[in-house]
């Protein structure tokens, strides 16, 4: 854990007790940004981008949120500008109402979703990282709520509709016989 | 019990987030409805795979590539001005991050790092869920779709452009400043951040070539030159 003295002597200028911190920081970030990136240099990268954010903004740090769901939010804002600049995919509602048409006709045609993390990364970005923070980071609704900067229902609407929607995959891809949807050991 | 109080608790159960009592209800009814705790099922078990998700440590710390950029920003920052006492804490800071990799590779001997590299799959849709879902949302869902939220570097603000309007919400959804810009003529081009309190709005208008450009400071709330 870090205690709010640590936090303090680093804002004060202490430059071992922010390394301390960055290091503390480091994996948690790592596991997130791991997940909504989906592979690992492009993590390494959030996590570095994020850990500078964390540096910079140390110092204006008021106290208000846990330091790990603040530096949950740095993390998950530093992935969604990768994809923004990237130019992948942010979808905007009609779009995503429209991906998820073709979702289904995708199912529809015997798709093969093999691996649980595949199906996380293919829900919208804030399901995805509700998810992510409440099975990966094991946050409850308020950490959660604080690391996304969203009110507690917009969250719980959220991780509710991610796991629903992993449901009805799930059992489709039972209906389907051809495939058992089980993640890799 | 209505259908959606049942998807709701349901939910809840899986979070621990019921009451004893809420608990009981709800396991009584599913005793009763064959349907419900067949749901409450699937449920469960996407729970229990989602819990089993590998907590993946990094390969090697970026904390050496963190400090080594702080260093080249402030050198940059400030080249005319040595300043041993800014280097010294930076060899420290390496000491630290020396340290700390030492300690993943001992970890990484010890254990096998599971690398699971992923494809970049394209996102899906959210589908429209009537009921709890709906209920559950609130007025700011529309400030959830991130390619119109900007965050302020300190993560403080938010800012949003809707319906010719630029929003900036505070980290805890409370209003912080709102404009209207009244042409219909005008389209968001950029929302950025200058400064943790300053952002700078890009507009364009159909009829003109230059971009309109409008700089506001949202804690003094009053537009900045």
């Amino acid at each position: 854990m870090l205690d709010s003295e640590l936090i303090q002597r680093a804002q004060a200028g202490e430059r071992k007790a922010m390394v301390e911190i960055l290091s503390k920081l480091e994996t948690p970030l790592y596991r997130t940004a791991f997940y909504l990136m989906g592979n690992e240099q492009d993590a390494l990268d959030a996590t570095q981008e994020a850990l500078l954010k964390v540096y910079r903004n140390l110092p204006s740090y008021k106290g208000e949120a846990m330091i790990y769901t603040w530096a949950q939010r740095i993390v998950t804002n530093v992935c969604m500008d990768m994809f923004r600049k990237r130019k992948k995919v942010v979808l905007m509602e009609e779009d995503a109402i429209r991906e998820d048409r073709n979702a289904g006709k995708e199912v529809e045609k015997g798709a093969v979703i093999s691996d649980l993390k595949q199906a996380i990364r293919r829900l919208p970005m804030p399901q995805q990282t509700a998810i992510i923070l409440r099975y990966v980071q094991e946050y409850n609704y308020k950490e959660i709520s604080e690391a996304m900067g969203l009110p507690l229902n917009t969250v719980k609407s959220h991780l509710f509709r991610g796991r629903k929607q992993l449901q009805k995959w799930l059992s489709e891809y039972q209906e389907g016989g051809d495939f058992s949807w089980q993640m890799k050991k | 019990m209505a259908d959606e109080k049942i998807m709701e608790w349901s939910q809840r159960n899986l979070d621990n987030d019921l009451s004893q009592l809420e608990k009981s209800m709800l396991e009584k009814h599913l005793q009763e409805s064959t349907e419900d705790r067949q749901n409450a099922d699937e449920l469960m078990e996407v729970s229990r795979q989602l819990s089993l998700l590998p907590r993946t440590d990094p390969p090697h710390s970026v904390i050496p590539q963190v400090l080594d950029q702080i260093e080249r920003e402030e050198t940059s920052r400030s080249k005319t001005v040595s300043s041993p006492s800014r280097t010294r804490w930076l060899s420290v800071g390496r000491a630290v991050a020396a340290a700390v990799i030492v300690s993943f590779a001992g970890l990484f001997a010890l254990m096998k790092f599971q690398s699971s590299d992923l494809e970049n799959g394209q996102k899906m849709g959210d589908t429209n869920e009537a009921g709890v879902y709906s209920q559950l949302e609130e007025k700011d869902a529309n400030m959830e779709k991130a390619n119109s939220v900007i965050w302020s570097p300190n993560q403080t603000y938010r800012a949003e452009w809707k319906e010719r309007k630029l929003v900036v919400v505070r980290a805890d959804g409370a209003l912080q400043y709102e404009r209207l810009f009244n042409s219909e003529q005008l389209q968001l081009q950029k929302i950025e951040w200058l400064t943790d309190q300053v952002v700078k709005v890009t507009l364009i208008h159909a009829d003109r070539q230059v971009p309109e450009i409008i700089t506001v400071d949202v804690v003094k709330k009053q537009e900045v030159q």
